[in-house]
């Protein structure tokens, strides 16, 4: 067949075709819609057709555009086969089961350094200034002085407002970047992990030695449950990541990072809504002044034991899955 | 068909085509991220002039929106806009799944958040390796979504019916490729010059003895046939400019 008899027999539907797909891209409806994949296939066969008979790249490059629009139409209605967030709450815990080997890594290489921060500055106090600037030091003693401004100042709902959204925007950013910097082979991630828990170490031996581990400890206790495990599980998340390039078994290494990310989904999105709850307790529970120091000791002990225990016990089922 | 030069990703359909997604390179995806930074900088300066009278609410309160907007933005635009985000949408840019259908909400999320893995160690110098040694263009994010960034068609231009002229058949069976270059070659003449298209048109022309825009005449008479256009009337032939090493046309 030539092909302006081709052009003159199609270009009727064509047309037709075009502005169905234009009234579906905008999200409209179309007397047709219902005979779009019925369109679609048709468009497909008349590109084979067009592309064997050897027509001419203007028109080839014409029902192309029309089949590729088709394509995204079409599919666009297909319901996404892993929705990142349903069934959250039973994933996450089961992924962090899955995965126990990598959160003993990311554990090690952020407590190993917080240990060895505490132990160093202990001993020899003079060297938390190298670990950390000496003003932050100062600040740290200022925030938790009972004496001081911060601890014995008025402090209202405003405040805690403002801290809460100090603590998501930095707490769950510093999250989200551990995992995210684990695509490169790990090293972000680790990186990350050892250099937090040696600067947190460091501020927590610095504030014991001077004395004022009194008012630190039970401020940190309780968000601390949520926000310290929730760091670890994106540092193992993100070294998910990256063991997925240094180690990538019989997939490609490109197949293996998508793999990866795959399943360190949940991880990180269940680490993130962790450090969400860590911020609320720490911006309204943890500064509070009227609840005594033994009670915030006690429903801190107590949110460490449920934390653990739902990562240990949750979305577990009855039937061997 | 494609060359390995070609920034093309075939992709094979359900339908059993194959279609080919024109993959973007890194400066203009670079320049549409320029213009979604330019955005966020743009809305940072309202809200804080809206939240610069009020207090510590209102500071805590921004910083959240700050969190939502630097996390959220890249997720958020790409699922409600046809995977543009308003930087892409003005460099004519669009995320696709690497089969061409629509970005799901998990690579979305993946792509997004790896955009820090990208930018290590500084200035996205990762991202940028990835995405030129990656025959597709694709950073580790994409790499960990499996998506693509692409040039959104335009719509091709129509190219019709040539303009009306004689008919003439090929003096010697065509193959079916040659038929492609030849039409090819008369529809695209308006959008070159007129001694380009006559040095285009020698090189076919050679074949049957002609020269000049004699051959051009031809090879516009001989598209017409391929194509199957009906015969009309002759334009007025254009004299044909003076040019050194013209021969006799036979």
């Amino acid at each position: 067949m030539k092909q302006s008899w081709f052009e003159e027999r199609g270009e009727a539907f064509w047309r037709g075709h075009d502005e169905l797909l234009g009234a579906l891209e905008r999200g409209g409806k179309h007397p047709r819609s219902a005979s779009l994949p019925q369109e679609h296939a048709q468009i497909c066969s008349m590109l084979a057709l067009a592309r064997e008979r050897r027509y001419t790249l203007g028109l080839i490059d014409r029902l192309e555009e029309l089949a590729l629009r088709g394509q995204r139409v079409l599919y666009a209605g297909r319901a996404d086969p892993e929705p990142p967030f349903r069934g959250l709450m039973q994933r996450f815990p089961r992924a962090v089961r899955e995965h126990w080997a990598l959160h003993v890594l990311a554990a090690t290489l952020f407590y190993g350094p917080w240990i060895f921060g505490m132990i160093l500055v202990a001993n020899r106090p003079e060297l938390a200034t190298m670990v950390v600037d000496p003003s932050t030091l100062i600040q740290m003693e200022q925030m938790y002085d009972p004496s001081g401004e911060v601890q014995a100042g008025e402090r209202t709902l405003s405040d805690d407002v403002a801290m809460f959204g100090y603590y998501i925007w930095n707490n769950v950013g510093i999250a989200l970047r551990t995992f995210g910097a684990g695509a490169a082979l790990g090293v972000g991630s680790g990186l990350i992990l050892v250099y937090n828990g040696l600067v947190i170490g460091a501020v927590s031996g610095h504030l014991t030695a001077v004395g004022l581990g009194g008012s630190f400890w039970p401020f940190v206790i309780g968000h601390g449950s949520f926000e310290l495990t929730a760091i670890v599980i994106a540092g193992a998340a993100g070294l998910k990541l990256g063991w997925g390039l240094v180690a990538p078994g019989r997939l490609g290494r490109a197949a293996a990072l998508r793999a990866g990310a795959r399943e360190a989904l949940p991880l990180i999105l269940g680490a993130g809504g962790m450090l969400f709850i860590a911020a609320g307790i720490e911006a309204f529970w943890s500064p509070s002044r009227v609840i005594p120091d033994e009670v915030k000791l006690a429903v801190g002990a107590t949110l460490w034991l449920g934390v653990l225990g739902y990562l240990i016990l949750g979305g577990r089922t009855r039937h061997a899955r | 068909m494609a060359a390995a030069l070609d920034t093309r990703r075939e992709i094979e359909t359900p339908e059993g085509v194959v279609l080919s997604e024109r993959v973007a390179g890194p400066l203009p995806r670079a320049v549409a991220w320029g213009v979604d930074l330019l955005m966020r900088a743009l809305l940072y300066m309202i809200l804080a002039t809206i939240l610069e009278i009020a207090g510590a609410f209102a500071q805590g309160l921004m910083l959240i929106v700050v969190f939502a907007l630097e996390w959220g933005y890249g997720v958020a635009f790409e699922l409600t806009l046809n995977g543009r985000t308003p930087g892409k949408l003005v460099l004519g840019l669009q995320t696709v799944m690497d089969d061409g259908t629509p970005v799901t909400t998990r690579a979305s999320i993946v792509r997004n958040l790896l955009r820090v893995a990208d930018f290590l160690p500084v200035g996205f110098l990762l991202g940028l390796t990835s995405a030129l040694v990656d025959p597709y263009g694709r950073r580790l994010g994409d790499l960990a979504g499996g998506t693509l960034v692409v040039y959104r068609r335009a719509a091709a231009a129509e190219r019709g019916a040539l303009p009306p002229g004689p008919v003439i058949p090929p003096p010697t069976p065509l193959r079916p490729d040659e038929q492609q270059v030849l039409v090819d070659l008369a529809q695209r003449g308006p959008g070159l010059s007129l001694d380009r298209r006559i040095e285009l048109a020698e090189l076919v022309g050679a074949g049957w003895g002609l020269s000049g825009s004699a051959a051009l005449d031809r090879v516009t008479a001989v598209a017409r046939f391929v194509r199957g256009d009906a015969p009309g009337e002759a334009p007025a032939p254009a004299p044909a400019p003076a040019r050194p090493g013209d021969g006799a046309a036979p």
